[in-house]
């Protein structure tokens, strides 16, 4: 009887301590698991202001950044998302009351959005110095540019593939550093083009302006 | 008054369960309460805890409690940094929590076998706190001071020292490290030792 019962405890025990090793819960098992959206507003700047804004330029392509300058042969990431990424903004920002409108530098627009994605893993930057002049103002063309990292937030590691979405001020710089008035991001989204890569891409942009309601124009 | 005291010295008296030991091994689940559901609101079914004890008295026992839980939860709920800057993705919440204890506790005899008791536990939880956020993992592992009232009872199964065991413990570790935790775990498992 006794040894019956010993057998009846360990087993109990034994089937215990396996089920609580064997379910440990909370693997990641898919690669959206790992889509991180973010929200970053400039703290120098109030949430009030951005209900003064009315309307926004933005560039048609969405543009490569790495961070090294002296690379023969910089990386690429798909472009099969471009055209869906800046409507996806564009949607958006409309839907919070910011109208577009085309670049001139002689009738600027109260901000810039600029829709860029990270061609390599790189730390640090959030913003180009250097890029402004040679890029969206004419000539349109230098899409790699080879941008180094360094800027106003040391915030973190951008991975490839992300992309980051940036307000700033249309007014030209005074130093070489741009300040940004906000920024949003979706990290790692387009490190590797799959059938969920869109799907993935929608719900991390809307979780980006989820998470900044104060973008509505008053 | 006088009612309650025969009561209260009934319960210490000596008898044939004094100095026997009884060894407690359960299985538990909990239920997080308060401000442990800030955190973490999902039933958790991983448990076990390891009750060493002995009678001191006929109807009383003390023991000291071992153990490992896990609560966690998988959420996609937005997270403020700060003023200026927010985050969304999925984040794996746990808390592995690892109490050591001493408690006694008072039975009830069963004429059948067996008993009910009611118990109290004192003494220390190791909970740590970890949070999966994309590839960023935030860890915080804090000893907590906490108590443990607890409600169970021992039946019989037929197996002479060995019994049946089913208990209901409310947990409270008091704040360590910005946080403190309540939860209810119902535990079943065996008993052995006391021979009614």
């Amino acid at each position: 009887m006794e040894s019956r019962w010993r057998s009846l405890s360990t087993a109990i025990a034994g089937g215990a301590l396996i089920a609580g090793l064997a379910c440990y819960p909370g693997e990641i098992s898919t690669v959206q698991e790992l889509d991180l959206s973010l929200a970053i507003r400039n703290p120098n700047v109030p949430e009030s202001e951005f209900q003064n804004i009315l309307t926004y330029a933005m560039p048609d392509t969405v543009i490569q950044i790495y961070p090294d300058t002296a690379d023969a042969n910089p990386p690429q990431l798909s472009r099969v998302y471009d055209d869906y990424i800046l409507g996806q903004v564009e949607s958006h920002l409309e839907a919070r009351g910011y109208q577009r409108v085309a670049a001139d530098p002689g009738n600027p627009p109260d901000v810039l959005v600029l829709v860029t994605a990270t061609a390599r893993t790189f730390t640090g930057a959030v913003w180009y110095p250097g890029y402004w002049y040679g890029w969206y103002w004419p000539p349109y063309g230098c899409y790699y540019c080879g941008y180094p990292a360094g800027g106003y937030w040391d915030v973190y590691q951008w991975d490839q593939g992300t992309v980051q979405i940036a307000m700033t001020d249309p007014a030209a710089p005074t130093d070489s550093t741009i300040q940004l008035l906000w920024m949003g991001a979706v990290t790692g989204v387009l490190s590797g083009v799959s059938s969920t890569t869109q799907a993935r891409l929608e719900v991390g942009i809307n979780r980006v302006f989820d998470l900044s309601p104060y973008l509505r124009r008053n | 008054m006088r009612t309650l005291i025969g009561m209260a010295l009934a319960l210490l008296a000596a008898g044939p369960l004094a100095s026997q030991s009884i060894m407690r091994l359960t299985y538990s689940t909990a239920a997080p309460v308060g401000p442990t559901q800030d955190y973490i609101s999902e039933f958790s079914w991983l448990g076990i805890m390891f009750e060493p004890g002995k009678f001191v008295r006929d109807n009383l026992s003390a023991s000291l409690s071992f153990g490992w839980t896990v609560l966690d939860e998988q959420t996609d709920d937005p997270v403020q940094i700060g003023d200026a800057a927010g985050a969304q993705g999925t984040q794996f919440r746990y808390l592995n929590v690892f109490p050591v204890m001493a408690g006694l506790q008072l039975h009830r005899g069963n004429p059948r076998g067996g008993s009910l008791y009611l118990g109290l536990n004192a003494g220390t939880y190791f909970i740590e706190r970890r949070t999966d956020f994309s590839v960023v993992s935030a860890i915080e592992d804090n000893w907590h001071f906490g108590v443990a009232p607890q409600l169970g009872v021992i039946f019989p199964l037929g197996y002479g020292r060995g019994h049946g065991n089913i208990d209901v413990r409310y947990h409270h570790a008091f704040e360590a490290g910005g946080h403190e935790y309540d939860w209810v775990s119902f535990s079943i498992g065996v008993a052995y030792g006391p021979r009614y």
